[in-house]
């Protein structure tokens, strides 16, 4: 009965999330969304990094 | 340093503490693989660590896999973490001084003292949960620290920005901390197979909600990061954050399948874990997808390390969710196998994310050392060890189940596995030389020659190519406010609900009905442990007895078969904590009552190999004043609780198992154990003695010679003389066979049912064509005179002696049936199956047989009398002619 519950309700929750997934493209594009902040994110550090270097190194910044 | 950002980030990295917690993790890695090496090699060379119990294998094993889990990785995620925090939420972590605090009560409260206390023998015998309560409460404190240290950046991040990494860190830190304390506390005071099934949980919770969110987090983070390009799927991502939180906390109960942990929960952890086999494939899909274009092994190291993960993940998921199924199940669990499984999860999958997670961090402080080359060794070294051991003992697992599953003795399981243990030695020697590769690759080389990587995406992608909507406002602003607190409050319910669910399923309702069936199945009084007992149970446990013998006797007909009726729920009720168990090295001994003598068991406690020679157990002298015949009281009370496993069932059957029976209705599992055809069917188990059956042909005199060597020699010599290393510690002493002549059917029954109450044990997992060669090496070690023929008075006056002094015991015709023999624990000799050399009977007569009832005569008789006794004895023996089979 346990093992019915859960593969029943797990079946439910990846449909529930695929409908939604097909059907919501406002859902669709919000869902994506973080992927491309945590780039910009990334890029912003490897940024600092560049510059910090160039600190301790005393070479040029010149991506600023 | 830190990472302050002048004109392009508002957050710091704190480097100082990635730093830290790099060096301790690599530190604290060395110093657990050293343990687990010694503990590998143990199997080969059991006496390594001489008497010494502070490095005697159970606690070594214990240091092992805690600093695997908390010292390795511990320090390898919250190295990670101070990276990744910053950039995920784009805000600093609370606080560097809260950071230094974090790094010293998890180095210098868990995981010092934590080593020191084991080593101690202040310990759990719980799996991943082996240090003592007092570390875990520090362990505790500190997992609420990071809480505080990196929860409050995320809950200050909008929704929209909450990349997959930060989901799997917030689920981890919250998760842990909840699992945590139940996995190490509940145990100590929830009895027997309920215990184990809380602990079950935290075994996999251990990785699923502590090792797996936190390495999946390195993934998702350093594969985007390296590469340069966003991950293949944030949804699909998502579902496997979700699938996993869901689906790794049902799968505890795996680790008992066939238990007596009701089926109910065994099935919904076995569907938990196929569906979770599922849901890692869609996660491993996702990462590969995310990967492409960088090829197998990319050139970035810290890349390749995670490249590699992924696949480990993959194989070991599709491993675990197989290998709960019950049809794999039955034949590897408790193996070598499993043993393969968790080193894949913690060496290969999590171990290779959390070294892709450090350099990936490595490489991006300034000035930092780095020695690509070095970093370069170390990824093959150590996928070349690690792949070693995992293939290695996955085959071991495989021959070591189907051995088990045989009539075969238990040592050929060991036999067959010490090629393998030899090379997982040996594939240690890459492991190891691969983690000082990768420390020396982050402690030398050039400052700042990990910027190569980093200087690539600089170049390839400027930081304002971005992607739709993020930075034209469209989002962010619906999920600010109400709308994030909604979001965040509905997630927290959700995996909360996830985690009770759980606990409800596979914790709390199972304790309920194991509940329910001791009370309606226990018998009205069982004895419970004595003191002694009780302080042996602590020994036990204190020196890892309990993770190479399990005390469960599953219900499957290959367990009932070699150990007898499967464990019952009310048979574990005094057990605090659980000593289930989760790998069979030795022999299961839930029924150890009553099997072998306590001089036999302080004699293997002493000197393992003196009476098993290819034994590996270790040795445990240091319980001992010197010899197995001065026992410490904690190898008394260690015997006293040997001798206590089974003997409440015993007691308690057939009588109580008749009205057990009547209180299981219909329960067919339950029936396996009421229906096995013996309660304790011990192969070595002795009895009073019967009919053996006609062993047939024997097996060749080689066969029989090398039966000989590997399993009587330690006691009866290697020549059958009766002085093997063992024998001078046994009482009786082994016989000295060379002046005995048997009639066959004696051997054949010493052999079948050993000679009880003595430390001869039965042999019946031996085959009879082995039996039969066995009966044939002992018969040709005889060189007794059967010629020499006594004058007529000497054997009429040995007659009256006889019949005055010895027949009350060995019977009027020497058959060792007197009146008194009945009440003798050790029966008195038959001199009608057995003769004795004419001098050896004389000083048998004269000296008795210490540790029998046999007393000395010498005061008593004189030396004629003496001699004319021997000399009728002698003459009662009837050899294999006239001997009855089953002369009892």
């Amino acid at each position: 009965m346990i093992a019915s519950f859960i593969v029943i309700s797990s079946i439910v929750l990846a449909l529930v999330f695929t409908i939604a997934w097909f059907t919501q493209p406002g859902l669709r594009r919000k869902l994506e969304d973080p992927k491309y902040f945590f780039q910009q994110q990334v890029k912003k550090h490897n940024k600092w990094y560049n510059e910090s270097r160039n600190d301790m190194t005393g070479g040029s910044d010149d991506d600023d | 340093m830190t990472g302050t950002g002048r004109h392009v980030t508002d957050f710091r990295v704190e480097t100082q503490l990635v730093r830290a917690h790099t060096f301790a993790a690599l530190i604290t890695l060395l110093v657990a693989v050293v343990f687990g090496i010694v503990v590998a090699l143990q199997f080969v060379y059991p006496d390594l660590t001489g008497t010494s119990l502070t490095f005697g294998w159970g606690r070594l094993r214990y240091a092992h896999t805690q600093g695997i889990m908390l010292g390795w990785l511990g320090n390898a995620f919250f190295a990670f973490l101070y990276h990744a925090v910053p950039i995920l939420t784009g805000s600093s972590v609370r606080s560097p001084r809260l950071g230094l605090w974090i790094f010293g009560i998890w180095n210098f409260a868990v995981m010092a003292p934590g080593w020191i206390l084991v080593l101690n023998g202040v310990s759990q015998p719980l799996e991943w949960a082996e240090f003592p309560l007092i570390v875990d409460a520090f362990a505790a404190l500190a997992l609420i620290l990071a809480g505080l240290q990196f929860l409050p950046s995320f809950f200050k991040t909008d929704l929209d920005k909450m990349y997959v990494s930060s989901w799997y860190i917030i689920g981890a830190l919250v998760f842990t901390l909840l699992a945590f304390p139940m996995g190490n506390v509940a145990p100590e005071f929830v009895p027997g197979a309920a215990g184990a099934a809380i602990s079950g949980l935290w075994i996999h919770d251990a990785v699923g909600l502590f090792v797996t969110p936190l390495a999946l987090a390195i993934l998702y983070f350093v594969i985007p990061a390296s590469t340069g390009r966003p991950i293949y799927s944030r949804f699909l991502s998502m579902l496997g954050f979700w699938g996993l939180f869901f689906f790794y906390p049902l799968n505890g109960t795996h680790h008992y399948i066939f238990s007596v942990i009701p089926m109910e929960a065994q099935f919904a952890a076995i569907a938990a874990s196929a569906l979770l086999g599922v849901v890692v494939v869609i996660v491993v899909f996702n990462l590969m997808m995310s990967q492409r274009g960088s090829g197998v092994f990319p050139k970035d190291v810290g890349l390749r390390f995670v490249a590699m993960s992924v696949i480990f993940y993959l194989i070991v998921s599709v491993q675990g969710a197989s290998q709960a199924q019950m049809v794999l199940n039955q034949t590897i669990h408790f193996t070598d196998w499993v043993v393969a499984h968790s080193h894949l999860a913690m060496m290969g999958f999590a171990t290779f994310a959390g070294i892709g997670g450090m350099i990936h961090a490595w490489q991006r402080i300034p000035n930092a050392r780095y020695n690509s080359k070095a970093l370069d060794w170390g990824y093959w070294l150590l996928f070349i060890g690690i792949s070693a051991m995992m293939i290695d003992l996955t085959i071991a697992g495989v021959i070591q189940g189907q051995l088990w599953k045989s009539n075969a003795p238990w040592l050929e399981s060991i036999r067959a596995s010490e090629p393998y243990w030899v090379i997982r030695v040996l594939s240690a020697v890459p492991i190891t030389a691969g983690f000082i590769a990768v420390l020396l690759g982050l402690t030398t080389g050039p400052r700042g020659a990990g910027s190569a990587a980093v200087d690539s995406k600089l170049i390839q992608e400027p930081v304002d190519e971005v992607t739709p909507g993020l930075l034209s406002g469209q989002t962010g602003e619906a999920t600010r406010g109400r709308g994030l607190v909604m979001a965040y409050f509905v997630a927290s319910v959700a995996g909360v609900a996830f985690f009770v669910l759980s606990v409800s399923l596979l914790g709390i309702w199972p304790a309920r009905v194991l509940a329910e069936q001791t009370a309606a199945m226990a018998p009205a009084n069982p004895l419970p442990l004595s003191k002694s007992e009780k302080r042996g149970r602590l020994v036990y446990a204190r020196e890892g007895c309990a993770y190479c013998h399990t005390q469960q006797i599953r219900y499957l007909q290959a367990d009932i078969d070699r150990f007898g009726a499967s464990t019952l729920a009310w048979e574990t009720e005094f057990d605090y904590p659980h000593l289930m168990g989760t790998r069979r090295i030795g022999p299961d001994l839930s029924r150890a009552s009553a099997t072998r003598t306590d001089n036999w068991h302080f004699v293997h406690l002493f000197s393992p190999r003196s009476v098993v020679p290819q034994s590996i157990m270790p040795s445990y002298a240091a319980l001992f004043g010197g010899s197995p015949d001065k026992p410490l009281q904690e190898a008394q009370d260690l015997v006293a609780y040997l001798e206590s496993l089974g003997r409440a069932r015993e007691l308690a059957w057939p009588e109580g198992d008749e009205a057990a029976r009547a209180a299981a209705g219909d329960d067919k599992w339950a029936m396996m154990s009421f229906n096995a055809p013996l309660l304790n069917a011990h192969p070595a188990r002795t009895r009073p003695g019967g009919s053996p059956p006609d062993f047939g042909d024997a097996a060749s005199a080689e066969v029989g010679q090398k039966l000989w060597a590997d399993n009587c020699s330690g006691c009866h010599g290697e020549k059958g003389q009766g002085d093997g290393p063992a024998a001078s510690w046994l009482s009786p002493r082994p016989a000295n066979l060379t002046v005995r002549e048997y009639a066959r059917d004696r051997v054949s029954d010493v052999l079948w049912n050993g000679v009880h109450n003595t430390a001869m044990p039965a042999w019946r997992d031996q085959s009879p064509e082995h039996l039969a060669a066995l009966v044939d090496v002992v018969l040709n070690f005889s060189v007794v005179d059967t010629e020499s023929t006594p004058p007529a008075d000497t054997l009429m006056r040995g007659k009256i002696v006889y019949a005055g002094n010895c027949s009350a015991c060995h019977g009027d015709a020497g058959g060792g049936d007197g009146f008194a023999a009945g009440e003798l624990p050790i029966s008195p000799a038959n001199f009608q199956t057995q003769r004795l050399d004419l001098a050896e009977s004389i000083r048998v007569i004269s000296n008795g047989i210490g540790g029998t009832s046999m007393a000395a005569w010498e005061t008593r008789l004189n030396d004629d009398e003496i001699l004319a006794v021997a000399h009728f004895v002698r003459q009662l023996f009837e050899g294999d002619n006239e001997t009855p089979r089953g002369n009892q």
